[in-house]
């Protein structure tokens, strides 16, 4: 799967890395870090699950 | 390179003077670029004014602590903007997923009876040729009565709630107020705190009796979440104080803000009429340009840190003055300026970092619901006074709107 993030909307929440700590991570500046681009498959529920945390709508998936 | 800290620049904002809380942003935008980071003496803070530094500093809840001691005062006890991690995320964790947003659209009903409860008499008054606040008349009863509806709390309580919130969060003055009416406020905030608590703590016990494990509404979502146990009673109740005093002057403000930004520029007004898909970004331009939160504070932990090119020793406290850095040039074009249609960028009008607000996307769908059935009914509307600014310029929002239609 695909994951993209708008950084330029992020408010760090952190939402993103509850969810999937493997994916989403928070950089020193305060916002989002895609670790991952192309997570595996069965990260799907997971990543999913950030996006519809992230109370910015930062992250979209395909 | 780096700044001396007896280099930064001394400044004293005049907190108290009536042209500052009439209008704080030319004082703001002044700081914002003269530098990035001053010291005001009278208060004892370092003024940060820049965006990205800002975002670092809340951004870094390791590094830089929130005021702990006043959060407890304000809420009447220890709660989640006042924990660090592990506990923080199993704290807010509790009602994360009610305040989702796709979990709140399932609240768009209730919420727009509630703000058709309040627009439509208002809008009829106007209508008939009267002058009427905006506050008292319309916006200020609709977050109360939603956050009250969201906690299972009878109506004919919410104008007591209100009455309380209004109080307790002028402790939040304070922090600029030293002043003997300075004191009174905060003394008068502790009480309405403590009032708030008391009758929460019977609604507490009340959902809990009941074990209603079922129960949606959200005191009974904390008292039966498996997390709950790791909390003192204390807690729990002064957690639900906290959904009252910071969800709904806030949002209140907010609105009263738009009806102002949008008086002032008609031409907006009328293109959002022709086109509500504008009115979310309408919204966030309304907390960028005039921000209700105009500052945040944090205090360096036990050891010096960096701050905008200056080693702050530890223990220095530090305004995040977000009313400034919500018009940062450095990052918009015509940072200054209201501009609805305005490429949208992540401001700092709900906080950012760990401790950003919970109940972001309620207040915004509250304000979206309120603001589309208002230009529905009333697209033109004019300023019939001077707005009446309170001294509460941190979290600022007039407490006297008068209207009139146009």
């Amino acid at each position: 799967m695909r994951v993209s993030v708008r950084k330029n909307k992020c408010i760090g929440s952190g939402a993103c890395v509850i969810a999937c700590g493997s994916v989403f991570a928070i950089g020193d500046d305060g916002f989002v870090v895609l670790l991952d681009e192309q997570p595996a498959e069965d990260l799907r529920e997971q990543v999913e699950d950030a996006a519809d945390a992230c109370p910015a709508a930062v992250i979209t998936t395909d | 390179m780096s700044t001396e800290l007896t280099e930064v620049p001394r400044i004293a904002i005049p907190f108290h003077e009536p042209e500052f809380l009439a209008d704080p942003y030319p004082v703001f935008d002044a700081l914002v670029d003269a530098d990035p980071i001053h010291y005001d003496e009278h208060i004892g803070q370092y003024v940060v004014t820049g965006y990205l530094e800002c975002a670092r500093i809340l951004g870094d809840p390791i590094t830089f602590d929130s005021d702990k001691v006043l959060l407890e005062k304000v809420m009447g006890g220890v709660t989640m903007e006042a924990m660090d991690n592990p506990r923080h995320d199993q704290v807010k964790g509790i009602w994360a997923s009610a305040f989702r947003r796709r979990a709140l659209e399932s609240r768009g009903q209730m919420i727009s009876e509630i703000v058709a409860r309040s627009v439509d008499p208002y809008v009829e008054r106007l209508r008939d040729g009267e002058i009427a606040d905006a506050i008292t008349g319309m916006t200020r009863a609709i977050p109360t009565t939603v956050i009250a509806t969201m906690l299972g709390i009878p109506t004919e309580d919410v104008p007591q709630f209100t009455a309380w919130s209004d109080t307790a969060v002028n402790l939040i003055e304070g922090y600029t107020d030293h002043s003997p009416a300075g004191a009174t406020k905060i003394a008068a905030g502790e009480a309405a705190t403590n009032a708030l608590n008391d009758y929460l703590r019977s609604r507490v016990a009340d959902r809990r009796a009941q074990a209603r494990r079922d129960g949606s509404d959200l005191v009974s979502q904390m008292v039966h979440h498996p997390a709950a146990a790791t909390m003192t009673e204390r807690e729990i109740v002064a957690s639900n104080a906290q959904l009252v005093l910071a969800g709904n002057e806030t949002t209140a403000k907010l609105m009263s803000l738009t009806l102002i930004a949008l008086a002032m520029h008609p031409d907006q007004r009328a293109l959002l009429v022709r086109d509500r898909t504008l009115i979310p970004a309408a919204i966030e331009e309304v907390n960028r340009w005039h921000s209700v939160i105009n500052a945040l504070w944090r205090f360096v932990k036990p050891a010096s840190a960096p701050v905008a090119g200056v080693e702050l020793p530890a223990g220095s406290a530090i305004m995040c003055l977000l009313g400034g850095a919500n018009r940062d040039p450095s990052r918009w074009t015509h940072a200054r300026a209201f501009d609805i249609t305005r490429q949208e960028l992540g401001h700092l009008g709900f906080g950012f970092g760990l401790h950003s607000c919970l109940g972001i996307n309620l207040s915004r769908l509250e304000t979206r619901i309120w603001l589309d059935r208002l230009l529905d009914h009333l697209p033109e509307w004019e300023l019939a006074g001077e707005p009446v600014f309170g001294s509460n310029w941190g979290m600022r929002g007039p407490s006297l709107l008068p209207l009139a239609a146009a």
